[in-house]
Parts: structure tokens; C-alpha cells; sequence
């Protein structure tokens, strides 16, 4: 997709064109739900579709090129996941109902046979730290810029770079060991 | 990766086997959402854009009425084309249908019929009228005269027997020989003192039909060209006088001869004895 591509895309999904916005979800659902799932949300489909929603109600106010809109809709995501993480513990925990359980657990299931990820790697990405992990992912899932990065964790470019080198070294190293172990 | 050169150098050292390995890790996340959840979420954005398309909607009407329509010009469209024939046939069908009912339509409006050579009826025409008063001579213009002038004026409408005249002319001969006895009675009857009870020179009263016809064609010089109608009408009348009408009851019988005839008969025939028809004609012009 072209620049001129997108800034028809963009005037479209303003005026609320469904085909427009239907083209926004194929391109970033993907990225964004696998940002939620790899920052371990409770219920990453569920933040999409906010994130989704908050997109249409702030578009107005978006103007830039493709790369700054993808960098938009990221920042959208990790906010709602701070505001879900935060909501979630002020919250106590509801004891679920049995077909709650079922069905957490058949799509938990459903994740382990379709899921390519290595659970080696989200191992070792949950005990990166919040900082290290948001940005690795925010280069690697979100092939965002490291001015885009910082810009939205308020963090000049040098301390997301070496943010980054520190969680690249550390999963280097966590898939290293693993592997000479098995 | 969306990376500036400088950025790239700083991912150097994951450019190694190792690195690219926690690349491959970590986009294994990417995957697109299930379809129910897929269309759930497309659902869910169209019932938030609504208000968008409304809001455009909205813009789009308000620009519309800004902006000022241009003129139309008229074209004339094919489907207006199609009118056309049926309109000229509903002008030429009621300028006929005045002309039928007796209106004397000008010359403008008769000029379309006469281009294609059709006579509408009940039009007077001066020009007919004036053939007439110029193909007969003065001394000719008695009472067919005026018939013929009132024929033309009328289009044949009030049209006159042509016995009329006849009958008229008898009246008319009856009369001038009764005068002519008369003035010779008279004259021999008073002697030559008497004779000079009408000086000489003074022309004798025309027939009623030398006068109708006199004064048609005077009244056609005049007023035809101008008012062929009421010219037609009135020349009409006139020529109706002269007609001997139906006798009343016990009248008797037409007179068998002139001097009979005239007896009872005022000057200028105004009181036809006789109805219009043979008899009358015969009578008259019994020897």
C-alpha cells in the first residue's frame, strides 16, 4: 500500500466506510493481537475489539503517513492493556462458573495445537522486565521505530535502544541455554 | 523491520542465527483473530462508524445546497420532440374546428390552411367578393348581382335561390311596365297638360334589384375587405328580402298575369303575392 493508497484508505475510514475499515483490521489484527497475547493480556481478542473501537472514535484527530498510523494504532493498544491490568487489579477475582472454565480451557487448548509459539520464548519473555519486553515487541510485532517507540513509552531513543539490546541479550541468552540443555 | 541505517547497526547483534531465532519467536505471535471474533469486531465497528457516515452524510447535503445549481438551458429532448407533432395537429384541428363552428378566422390563421390547399368552411374571403363586383358591369348589377356578391361574402352560408331574382325580375319588369303605362296613361289621360307633370330628365326609380345590387356592391367596395361577415349578413338579408316569402292564409292564388299582379302590389315589390317557385316565375313571365 502505497502513500496515496493510504490517504484514501484514511479519508474513508474517517467518513466511516466499512470496506475502509475492514482493509485497517486485516492489516494490524494481527499485530496487535499477537502485542496483546505475547504482553500476556487476560483476554486479548476482548482488547482488540476496544482498541478497534477507540481507533473509529479518534480517527478524526489522526493525521500522518501508514507508519505513524501503525505507531497510533500501538500506542492505543498498550494503553487499553495498562487500563485492563490496572482495572484487573482493583478487582477481586470472581470465582467462574463451570462453563466459564470450559471454555477458557478449551481455548487454552486450542491455542497449544495451533499455536506456533516457542513456550520457551514466552517464558523467557515474562520474566523480561515490563520495559525491556514492551519494547522488543513494539520493534519486532509492531515494527515500529525506535522514535515511535520512545515517543509513546516517553523514553528518549537512547534509552529504547538500550532497552532493547538488554532484552535482545537476555532471550538470546534464555534460548541459548535452553537449548544446550535439551 | 521499519528501521532508520542507524537503528539497523544497533541490531547487529541480532542479525546472528541466535537473534533471528527470537525474531522468528517472537512473530510467531502475528496470527489473524478467529473469524467469529473477526466478524464480531467488524460488527462492532460498523455500529461505531454509523454516526461517521451520518455526520458525512450531513456535510455532503449542506455542500450540495451551497452550491448554485447552473441554469438549466431548455434542450430540446427527444421526448420533448414527440410533443411537438401532436401539438401543431391540436392547433390545426381547433383552428378548424373555430372555422366549423362559424368563427371567421383572419387571414394569419387561414394562412396555413391555404398553403396546403385546404378550405376551411365558413370564411369569407374579400377577395372573392371583389371578383365578383369586378366581373360584373355596373349596368349589370341588379339583383343576381347582389345574390352573387352575397354568396361570395357569405361561402355559399346564406346563399339565396337563384329563383328569387327571377321572380324578383318580373316583379321588377311588372313594375317598370306598370310605370311606363302609368307615365303613358297619365300622359295621355292629362294631354299634353299633363305631360309635364314629371319633368323629363328624372330618371325613373330603379327596380328593387338593380338597387340591392347597387348598394351591395357599393357596400362591398367598402366594407368587405374589412368586415366580410357582417358584409355576408347583411347582403344576406338583403337578398332574403327580395325573395318572395311563403303567402299568408287566403291569400290566393299567384297572379295569372302582370297587370293582376301589380295591381295590388306597392312600388319596389316589397310584398311578394306569390311564394318562391315556379309559379311565381311562370307567372311572371306570362306574355
Amino acid at each position: 500500500m502505497d502513500g496515496a493508497d493510504f490517504q484514501e484508505l484514511l479519508q474513508g475510514a474517517r467518513v466511516g466506510q466499512d470496506e475502509a475499515w475492514a482493509a485497517i483490521y486485516e492489516d494490524l489484527a494481527p499485530a496487535l493481537l499477537g502485542y496483546l497475547r505475547a504482553q500476556g493480556a487476560a483476554e486479548p481478542e476482548d482488547l482488540l475489539g476496544e482498541v478497534f473501537l477507540q481507533m473509529v472514535r479518534d480517527i478524526a484527530g489522526f493525521a500522518g503517513d501508514r507508519g505513524r498510523f501503525r505507531a497510533w494504532a500501538f500506542a492505543i493498544a498498550h494503553h487499553r492493556l495498562i487500563d485492563d491490568r490496572r482495572y484487573r487489579a482493583r478487582r477481586p477475582v470472581q470465582p467462574a462458573s463451570a462453563e466459564v472454565l470450559a471454555e477458557s480451557q478449551r481455548q487454552y487448548r486450542l491455542a497449544e495445537s495451533e499455536a506456533v509459539v516457542d513456550r520457551r520464548v514466552a517464558g523467557a519473555l515474562r520474566r523480561l522486565p515490563e520495559d525491556q519486553r514492551t519494547v522488543i515487541l513494539l520493534r519486532v510485532l509492531g515494527d515500529l521505530s525506535i522514535s515511535d517507540v520512545a515517543r509513546m513509552l516517553g523514553k528518549t531513543p537512547g534509552a529504547v535502544k538500550a532497552a532493547q539490546r538488554r532484552a535482545f541479550a537476555t532471550l538470546k541468552r534464555q534460548l541459548t541455554k535452553l537449548t544446550v540443555t535439551l | 523491520m521499519n528501521a532508520s541505517v542507524d537503528e539497523m547497526e544497533d541490531l547487529a547483534d541480532f542479525h546472528d542465527a541466535d537473534a533471528q531465532q527470537v525474531v522468528d519467536a517472537l512473530n510467531a505471535y502475528v496470527k489473524a483473530p478467529d473469524p467469529r471474533i473477526k466478524f464480531a469486531h467488524l460488527a462492532a465497528i460498523a455500529a461505531e462508524t454509523s454516526p461517521l457516515r451520518l455526520a458525512a452524510d450531513d456535510r455532503h447535503r449542506s455542500a450540495s445546497r451551497l452550491i448554485p445549481r447552473p441554469a438549466r438551458r431548455f434542450r430540446m429532448t427527444p421526448k420533448r420532440l414527440a410533443f411537438l407533432p401532436a401539438a401543431l395537429l391540436v392547433a390545426f384541428l381547433g383552428t378548424a374546428g373555430l372555422a366549423v363552428a362559424g368563427v371567421n378566422l383572419p387571414q394569419a390563421a387561414r394562412a396555413p390552411f391555404d398553403a396546403v390547399g385546404v378550405q376551411l368552411p365558413n370564411q369569407s374571403s374579400a377577395s372573392d367578393v371583389h371578383a365578383v363586383i369586378d366581373a360584373t358591369p355596373p349596368a349589370d348589377r341588379g339583383c343576381a348581382f347582389g345574390h352573387a356578391v352575397a354568396a361570395a361574402a357569405s361561402q355559399d352560408r346564406t346563399h339565396a335561390p337563384a329563383e328569387a331574382c327571377d321572380h324578383q325580375q318580373g316583379q321588377d319588369q311588372s313594375q317598370a311596365g306598370a310605370h311606363g303605362q302609368a307615365q303613358s296613361h297619365a300622359q295621355s289621360a292629362e294631354g299634353q297638360d299633363n305631360a309635364a307633370s314629371k319633368p323629363s330628365g328624372v330618371p325613373p326609380t330603379p327596380p328593387a334589384g338593380q338597387q340591392f345590387g347597387q348598394s351591395t356592391a357599393a357596400d362591398a367596395q367598402q366594407n368587405a375587405s374589412t368586415d366580410g361577415q357582417s358584409f355576408g349578413a347583411r347582403t344576406s338579408q338583403g337578398a332574403q328580402s327580395l325573395t318572395p316569402s311563403t303567402p299568408p292564409a287566403g291569400a290566393g292564388a299567384p297572379p295569372a298575369s302582370p297587370d293582376a299582379s301589380n295591381a295590388g302590389s306597392p312600388p319596389g315589390g316589397s310584398a311578394p303575392v306569390s311564394p318562391p317557385g315556379g309559379s311565381a316565375s311562370g307567372s311572371s313571365h306570362a306574355p
